[in-house]
């Protein structure tokens, strides 16, 4: 699962005010590069909830190595220089949550993360 | 299946204009140059009692696929986020992510097998930006992803049967589709039109017996045109690929 699959990510599960952002309890994490794709990374960076970004990237940076370049606490506004897309893009696309739990944050209901595969399926009760 | 299923007569296949539609989408899919399965080397008979394997509605959704996309440049190029409900082998996504340069994949399904399938198969093929969340339809994407996915892959359970059998996470809710074949689809339908972003595009698999005609009307109330994109009989069944597009506002 990548940082950016996060992002998209929310919790259903009955009792639930906002289920979001999940919070990551990672176990394994792994880095594998990709060509850096600009054309895909802006555009899907305006539709992004940021601050989940940042928040996901706290959560497993004790497990990434390399450290990833640092990227903006905040996004910038305007045009973005190549080298912050590059930035971004290596820890949306290339930052994999391997083996793990997503977290409600209302419920505390965790979500297995297992193989790269988040499952959210909820049980009967919980719908 | 056969016994339980007989080739719908031609008077109950919709209205006349619907008729017509089919018509033209039969057309489509001789003239259609036939697409070239991805890669499954990875595969063995086994996972196919656990996955479903790739059959005639497969063939059919790539061929649609590969004809719009081949017809409509614009939407590959432009297309940054594709989502298959129910990715199963994992063929359909794989397939069109080779068309579309510049775009995330998601593939959701219910089965587990299914998703750690659809990865190897997206990875034989050289598609590395997939994702896979193992999930009922798109729920958990819902919220984030209103009007946001460019282009929708769905390749639904239709085979109609009683309503108890679709249930559990196996390879028997890979085609038991309920009444008529509409008890995941139905669900589907407004979840689909919450999805698809202003200009994207959904390609979704359906048979005479889930009355499509019907489904298209419930997509028009959601502001939705489906019509048939190309269309194919298989023994005992006609397969159709529906294609489905925002209606456009019209400036007031
Ligand atoms: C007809 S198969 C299609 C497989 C593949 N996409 C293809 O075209 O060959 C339907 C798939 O939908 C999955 N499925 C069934 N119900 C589902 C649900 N409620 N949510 C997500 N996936 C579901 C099944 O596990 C199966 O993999």
């Amino acid at each position: 699962m990548r940082l950016l699959t996060h992002n998209y990510l929310i919790s259903n599960v009955k009792g639930t005010k906002e289920g979001y952002p999940l919070q990551i309890e990672a176990e394994e994490v792994v880095i594998e590069d990709s060509p850096f794709d600009q054309e895909l990374v802006t555009g899907i960076l305006p539709k992004l909830n940021y601050e989940a970004v940042i928040g996901a990237l706290h959560q497993v940076a004790d497990k990434v190595e390399p450290k990833p370049a640092d990227i903006p606490e905040k996004l910038p506004e305007g045009e973005i220089d190549t080298a912050t897309l590059e930035a971004l893009y290596h820890v949306l696309f290339n930052i994999h949550v391997i083996e793990g739990h997503l977290v409600c944050p209302d419920t505390g209901r965790k979500f297995p993360i297992k193989q790269g595969i988040p499952n959210m399926i909820l049980h009967e009760d919980e719908i | 299946m056969t016994d339980f299923h007989p080739l719908r007569s031609a008077n109950d296949r919709g209205s006349k204009n619907w008729e017509q539609l089919n018509k033209i989408a039969e057309k489509r899919a001789k003239e259609a140059s036939p697409a070239t399965m991805p890669s499954l080397d990875h595969a063995t008979m086994s996972d196919y009692g656990q996955v479903y394997e790739p059959s005639d509605d497969t063939y059919l959704l790539i061929d649609g696929i590969q004809s719009d996309l081949t017809e409509n440049q614009s939407i590959a190029k432009s297309a940054r986020t594709i989502l298959e409900l129910g990715s199963g082998n994992g063929v359909p996504i794989t397939f069109c992510s080779k068309l579309v340069p510049s775009a995330l994949a998601i593939a959701t399904d219910i089965n587990p097998n299914a998703l750690a399938f659809t990865k190897k198969t997206a990875m034989e093929n050289n598609v590395t930006k997939l994702e896979t969340i193992q999930c009922d339809l798109a729920t958990p994407l819902l919220e984030s992803c209103k009007q946001r996915i460019d282009i929708i892959i769905f390749n639904p359970p239709y085979v109609p049967t009683p309503d108890e059998e679709v249930s559990g996470n196996g390879i028997e809710v890979s085609w038991a589709g309920g009444e008529r074949g509409r008890l995941v689809v139905d669900r589907a339908i407004p979840q689909i039109a919450h999805l698809l972003s202003e200009n994207g595009v959904c390609y979704m698999i359906t048979v005479d017996d889930n009355e499509p005609e019907e489904i298209s009307k419930m997509f028009d109330a959601l502001g939705i045109k489906m019509f048939p994109l190309v269309r194919r009989r298989a023994y005992n069944e006609y397969l159709s690929v529906q294609k489905l597009v925002r209606k456009k506002q019209t400036k007031p």
